[in-house]
C-alpha cells in the first residue's frame, strides 16, 4: 500500500487548490476550522483529489468527527473512482444509523450490500476498488464486501458528504493505492543496532 | 446462507437508490450483483425468510449450491429477468450456472458504466452485434480488451445472449474474480 495524497483540512474556507468540485454536487466541501464540512446547508458536497493522476486500484478514507451525521441514509465519507464530469464513482456513506456502499453511474445510485454497522465519532470509514472488487472498511475491519462489480474502471478519489444535520464533518483524508509492496522495515542496522 | 434472482427496485435517486427488492427488508447481511434491472443476492438468510422471499412470485430462491439443477425451472427463472438461459444443460449445479450469470452481469455493468446508461437487455438478447448501436458495440468491444476476453468464437452476426454467455463462461473460469458471498 502506498499512501498516495492526504489532507488535515487545516484552517477554514475553500478546499486547497488540489481538490476539484465533483459532477452532481451542489457544492465542494470546505474546511471548518481544522474538519471538512459543508457550509451552504443541507445539499450536497463532494470533491475529488485532482492534484494527482490516480490508478485505478485504489483506496479513499476518512475519519469521521463531531458531529457525525444521525439521519438514516445521509452522512459523509470517501469515494473511489470518481469520474470527471459525470456524477460517477464507489462511495462508503456512514451516519449514526448505518454505512452503506453505493455505486452511481452518471447519477444513478445502486446499493450493493446490506448496512455495515453504524459510524461514531473518530471512527476511520474507508472504501477501496482493486480491478473489479469493492469493499468497505471501518476502523480496519471489512463491515461491506468484498463484492464484484465492473462499473467504473478509472477515476479518482474523493470525500463526500450529504449532511441533513447541516454541522456534519469529516477530516483526514488519505488515498492510495497498492502499488507500494512490503512496507518498510526500521532498520536496526541504520542506527548502528546489531552490527 | 442464500443466494436469490429478484428483480431491482428503487428509482435510482440518492433517497430511493436501486436495490434488490424485498431483500433489505429481511435485516440481514447482503451482497449483489446487479444485471440490468434484476439482481442476483446472497444473503445470510434463515430459511424461513427464504421462505418470505420465495412466496414472491417474481423472485426466486436458488437451491444448495451444489446440487444439480432443475433445467427447465432455471430456464424460466432466467428468463424471467431476461437473462440468457439457452446454455443450461442437464448436470450442471446451481453455482456453476450463477457463476456464468454474475460474470454475464459483469459485462452489463462494464457496459453501462462505459455508455453512462444502462444497457437495455430485455428484448434485445436476439439483436446481433452488428446490428447493436455503434455505441454498445464500441462498449463491448471495450470490455473485451479490458478485460482479455477470448472473442475467437464471437462475429458479428452473434446474439447479445451468446455474447453474454461467452463474456460470463470466462468470467466464471476466472478471467474476474467473482466475490458475492461464497460463491
Amino acid at each position: 500500500v502506498s499512501i498516495l495524497a492526504t489532507d488535515d483540512f487545516a484552517g477554514t474556507g475553500a478546499l486547497s487548490a488540489n481538490w476539484t468540485a465533483m459532477t452532481g454536487a451542489s457544492f465542494a466541501p470546505e474546511r471548518v476550522s481544522g474538519v471538512c464540512g459543508g457550509g451552504h446547508g443541507s445539499a450536497r458536497y463532494g470533491a475529488y483529489y485532482s492534484g494527482i493522476s490516480w490508478p485505478n486500484d485504489q483506496y479513499a478514507k476518512v475519519t469521521l468527527k463531531s458531529p457525525v451525521e444521525t439521519a438514516s441514509d445521509n452522512g459523509g465519507g470517501p469515494q473511489v473512482r470518481t469520474a470527471v464530469g459525470a456524477d460517477t464513482s464507489y462511495f462508503l456513506q456512514s451516519n449514526t444509523s448505518e454505512s452503506r456502499i453505493y455505486k452511481g453511474v452518471t447519477g444513478s445510485f445502486t446499493q450493493l450490500g446490506s448496512d455495515g454497522t453504524a459510524g461514531a465519532v473518530n471512527d476511520v470509514v474507508y472504501i477501496e476498488a482493486v480491478g473489479t472488487s469493492i469493499t468497505g472498511k471501518k476502523n480496519g475491519s471489512t463491515i461491506i464486501g468484498p463484492v464484484t462489480d465492473s462499473a467504473i474502471a478509472s477515476g479518482k478519489a474523493a470525500v463526500f458528504l450529504t449532511p441533513v444535520n447541516v454541522a456534519a464533518v469529516i477530516d483526514d483524508f488519505e488515498g492510495g493505492d497498492f502499488s507500494g509492496g512490503a512496507a518498510v522495515q526500521p532498520s536496526l542496522m541504520l542506527l548502528g543496532v546489531g552490527s | 446462507v442464500s443466494f436469490y434472482l429478484v428483480p431491482i427496485e428503487g428509482s435510482g435517486t440518492l433517497a430511493d437508490p436501486r436495490r434488490p427488492k424485498y431483500v433489505r427488508a429481511l435485516g440481514v447481511a447482503w451482497l449483489m450483483a446487479d444485471f440490468g434491472d434484476s439482481a442476483i443476492v446472497w444473503a445470510n438468510a434463515t430459511p424461513t425468510q427464504d421462505a418470505t422471499i420465495g412466496a414472491n412470485a417474481d423472485a426466486t430462491v436458488v437451491p444448495a449450491l451444489d446440487s444439480s439443477i432443475a433445467v427447465s425451472a432455471t430456464q424460466t427463472a432466467l428468463d424471467g429477468l431476461n437473462i440468457p438461459s439457452q446454455w443450461l444443460s442437464a448436470g450442471m449445479t446451481y453455482r456453476q450456472v450463477l457463476r456464468v450469470v454474475v460474470g454475464m452481469a459483469q459485462l452489463v455493468q462494464y457496459v453501462t458504466g462505459v455508455l453512462g446508461q444502462s444497457l437495455t437487455v430485455a428484448g434485445h438478447l436476439g439483436d446481433t452485434f452488428n446490428s447493436l448501436p455503434l455505441g454498445v458495440r464500441n462498449a463491448l468491444t471495450s470490455a473485451a480488451a479490458a478485460f482479455g476476453v477470448d472473442t475467437s468464437g464471437l462475429t458479428g452476426s452473434s446474439t447479445l445472449r451468446q455474447i453474454l454467455f461467452n463474456f460470463g463462461q470466462q468470467c466464471a473460469a476466472g478471467l474476474i474474480p467473482i466475490r458475492l458471498g461464497d460463491l
